[in-house]
């Protein structure tokens, strides 16, 4: 009997090590994918000015849709930050979704709004909306009032007030830089398919931001912080490049991205019974188009940047990683039609069963998986081969590709202007796989609980502010 | 500790050191990334050491073109494409005789650059083809014309926006021809870049509108490009073109280019298309229908407030105030309760 148990448990440890294998040989492929594709960007970005190219011309309206609940303290700073984009035709809608504090009474003062009407352009069904306001002040400044309804549906009550081709979805509190929305609306120039296109987000934290603006770019002191900026550039530069340079983007975040109106209003907008509204529009964006037969592109570019301020305490962390399983889980459930469908192309036969198998189910197998690898281990039945081998595949390749993702961001972008931070990222790498993995992986697992038991909601995620150059918060 | 089977050994241990190689390559690719970031940081020192030396004599000769043989003097021959690259920058921010006294700063360099515009690098080509357009034009117009044919669409899209101008009109028929290249790019800013050429591009946008057998798309960017050049006789082919287009593209730029610049004569070309299946020409249609109409369109405008796509029926709102004014909206809006809002929201939006 205890044989037979340690013979499943050696097969399972053998199934985890296949796991680990594909898993980091996705990551592996998606990186080198994202080198050549960022190498070959970044010399043209150099070689080409956007703006000189685009020029004033040709620039698409964009509206920038900011959902706001209870943000009183940066709204205003948030708002003029949106005006000094550096972009000829922006209207900023801010949707106040039903704030419990002066969110309203802030904006109402510094933009000197005014009770108007502006002209429904869809029919998204949303929470109903109480009041529109302009500005005297700035004539593309608008807020328009509503019923609390989360903000898939404040995305949708704006989307249903845009007159501009383009909008932009964002949360209240990125920080998009100067020139992102020239730089994000390249692809729409170069392929008039284009339907959404998705930048980088950056982590803010321990950055100097002076009026609305990062000025200097620096790793957060806070360790948490500083490996989700690894994090993050792994996520972004590796991973939706590399799905990004196949046609195949399944996730654009909600903290920026830019979608063609027309194509969001066709597919039906934001869905409002998920957390995960930003990958589950982009997955039904590729199910609309496919089945209609319909041609579209959706793309990243990793040059376009908004700034965002991440978690610095594990309560907070461990709640929005919760989340984020779970929006995962929602949109893959509720589109799993698409796994391995040819129909669905490169998305319903790469990225769907890639999101499927390996980012859905992983931490149950990750977590799983190290439990009985240490037992084996520890009940001396694993060869030394196979314990070698584990731990290369979990442990080493996982540095590797987090050492080359450092790498890349070097090559290419060169954000970290100190020698130093760049220092820190590479020894980072190499240490964020003892401990901040599994318990990421730990995290994950609460989520797929939660996902299963049927919980809703977003979880309290409090927010430290910006620094600006005296050091303070904001 | 237990032993492996041979096999399964064997495959395992070379898991291992694929890996074990995978790790190294990566140390050394991180170390080359760190060799980088010195070379960068040096190159960036040079370049603010360059700047400071050349921003001062380059200002003045902005205010002073005389001085432009004394700035050459500080260019030293090993740093000359850094000045370009300098000059490249400032041309940016500036226009008409600065952008000028520029181009004289940079002339005696662009040679170097003119034999790059080969380079097997596209980035290389690029950026050739973008400096030689904005600084080296007419002296190197050739060189640019060329690049029109450049394998890489992105390099001949940048020589065809520098050819783009009034000055370089006789090179229109050049960049015409080129244009099913660029099938992918968004129309309106093919038509934008068009437009650009200025005034003598006019017969060669009518003519390609006129002829059936170009591609329907781009016979759209030539009727937005009409548009932009504020052409009224494009309406007249606007109208006949009208009779044989199939494509949505097309027909909804060649309304809008009616709705801009046609007259009441062209109305019962129109007429059909305001129940068209398409939203996209349906609105067009009500946008032409109430700018060029008068009176005898309130009918069709009215039954348009019940379309249910909001932009026709945004439009057709639009149609009625333009044709009937205010008042028509206030009696309308009485006489048909369902569509006050709409009809009231119009009314706002005229008034602000």
């Amino acid at each position: 009997m205890t044989e037979a148990l340690w013979g499943l448990v050696g097969f399972f440890n053998h199934l985890v090590l296949l796991y680990f294998i594909a898993l980091n040989g996705v990551y592996l492929a998606t990186t080198v994918l994202a080198f050549t594709a960022l190498r070959r960007l970044s010399i043209t970005l150099k070689a080409l000015d956007s703006m000189q190219l685009i020029g004033s011309n040709w620039a698409p309206p964009i509206s920038l849709i900011a959902p706001a609940f209870n943000e009183e303290a940066t709204c205003v700073e948030s708002v003029h930050s949106l005006l000094s984009l550096e972009y000829p035709g922006i209207d900023v809608i801010v949707v106040n979704d039903g704030s419990t504090d002066g969110t309203i009474g802030r904006l109402k003062e510094a933009f000197n709004l005014y009770e108007t009407d502006r002209l429904a352009t869809g029919s998204i069904p949303t929470s109903s909306v109480r009041a529109i306001y302009r500005s005297r002040r700035h004539q593309n400044v608008w807020l328009i009032d509503k019923e609390n309804g989360g903000k898939a549906d404040a995305l949708n009550v704006g989307i249903n007030y845009t007159h501009t081709p383009l909008f932009c979805a964002m949360d209240a509190d990125s920080l998009v830089e100067p020139d992102a929305l020239t730089r994000i609306t390249r692809p729409f120039l170069i392929d008039k398919d284009t339907v959404a296109v998705g930048g980088v987000l950056r982590i803010a934290n321990g950055c100097t931001v002076e009026d609305g603006r990062v000025t200097d770019v620096r790793l957060p002191r806070n360790f948490l912080a500083r490996l989700q900026v690894l994090e993050y550039l792994r996520a972004f530069l590796s991973s939706r490049m590399g799905w990004g340079a196949l046609n195949a983007t399944l996730v654009i975040s909600g903290a920026f991205g830019i979608f063609r109106r027309s194509a969001v209003v066709a597919a039906g907008g934001y869905a409002t019974d998920t957390v995960g509204e930003d990958m589950e529009l982009i997955v039904r964006l590729h199910r609309y188009h496919r089945e209609k037969r319909l041609p579209y592109r959706i793309g990243f570019i990793p040059d376009p940047v908004a700034w965002t301020e991440c978690p610095e305490s594990m309560a907070v962390l461990g709640r929005q990683r919760d989340r984020w399983q779970r929006g995962l889980i929602q949109s893959l459930m509720r589109h799993r039609v698409m796994l391995f469908n040819p129909l669905y192309g490169r998305a319903g036969m790469l990225a769907f069963p890639y999101f499927f198998f390996l980012e859905m189910l992983g931490p149950v197998i990750e977590l799983a998986g190290y439990a009985s690898f240490i037992a084996t281990v520890l009940a001396g039945r694993a060869s030394l081969d196979f314990a070698v081998a584990f731990l290369s595949v979990a442990i080493v390749l996982g540095g590797v590709l987090s050492l080359a993702a450092v790498a890349m961001e070097e090559l290419t972008f060169r954000r970290y202007p100190r020698r130093s931070d760049l220092f820190r990222l590479f020894a980072l790498a190499l240490t964020e796989n003892f401990g901040y993995r599994q318990l990421n992986a730990w995290w994950r697992l609460k989520g797929t609980i939660s996902a299963l038991r049927g919980v809703e909601g977003w979880g309290t995620m409090t927010r430290k502010g910006f620094s600006n150059p005296t050091g303070e918060t904001s | 500790m237990v032993d492996a089977s041979p096999l399964t050994g064997l495959a395992l241990s070379l898991l291992s050191v694929t890996v074990l190689l995978l790790f190294i390559v990566t140390v050394g690719f991180s170390g080359y990334a760190i060799v980088l970031r010195i070379a960068y940081e040096r190159r960036n020192r040079l370049w603010a050491s360059l700047t400071e030396r050349w921003s001062k004599p380059v200002l003045s000769a902005i205010a002073d073109p005389t001085t432009i043989p004394a700035v050459h003097t500080v260019v030293e021959k090993r740093y000359r494409l850094y000045f370009v690259n300098f000059v490249l920058d400032y041309s940016q921010r500036v226009r008409g005789e600065e952008l000028n006294t520029l181009r004289s700063l940079a002339e005696p360099y662009l040679g170097v650059i003119a034999t790059r515009v080969k380079h097997r690098r596209t980035e290389v080509r690029l950026r050739s083809v973008q400096t030689l357009g904005t600084l080296g034009l007419p002296a190197y117009e050739k060189v640019v014309l060329e690049a029109l044919d450049d394998p890489q669409e992105s390099v001949a899209i940048v020589a065809a926006r520098a050819l783009a101008r009034p000055e370089y009109s006789h090179h229109a028929a050049s960049v015409f021809e080129k244009m099913p290249r660029f099938s992918g790019w968004e129309p309106l800013f093919l038509a934008a870049m068009l437009a650009e050429f200025g005034p003598a591009v006019l017969p060669l946008l009518r003519d390609r509108l006129r002829d059936e057998t170009s591609p329907e798309w781009l016979r759209a960017v030539d009727a937005i490009a009409l548009r932009l050049q504020l052409d009224p006789r494009g309406a007249d082919i606007a109208v006949a073109a009208l009779e044989s287009a199939t494509d949505v593209d097309l027909i909804a730029a060649l309304m809008r280019l009616i709705a801009e610049l046609g007259r009441p004569e062209h109305l019962p070309a129109l007429r059909r298309f305001a129940t068209c299946a398409s939203s996209v020409v349906r609105s067009e249609a009500m946008r032409a229908l109430g700018a060029i109409g008068d009176a005898g369109e309130v009918p069709l405008l009215e039954r348009g407030l019940g379309d249910p796509d909001p932009w026709a029926s945004a439009n057709a709102a639009r149609g009625l105030l333009s044709v009937g004014g205010i008042r028509l909206l206030e009696r309308l809006s009485t006489a048909h309760p369902e569509h006050a809002v709409l009809l009231g929201h119009v009314a706002r939006e005229a008034d602000a």
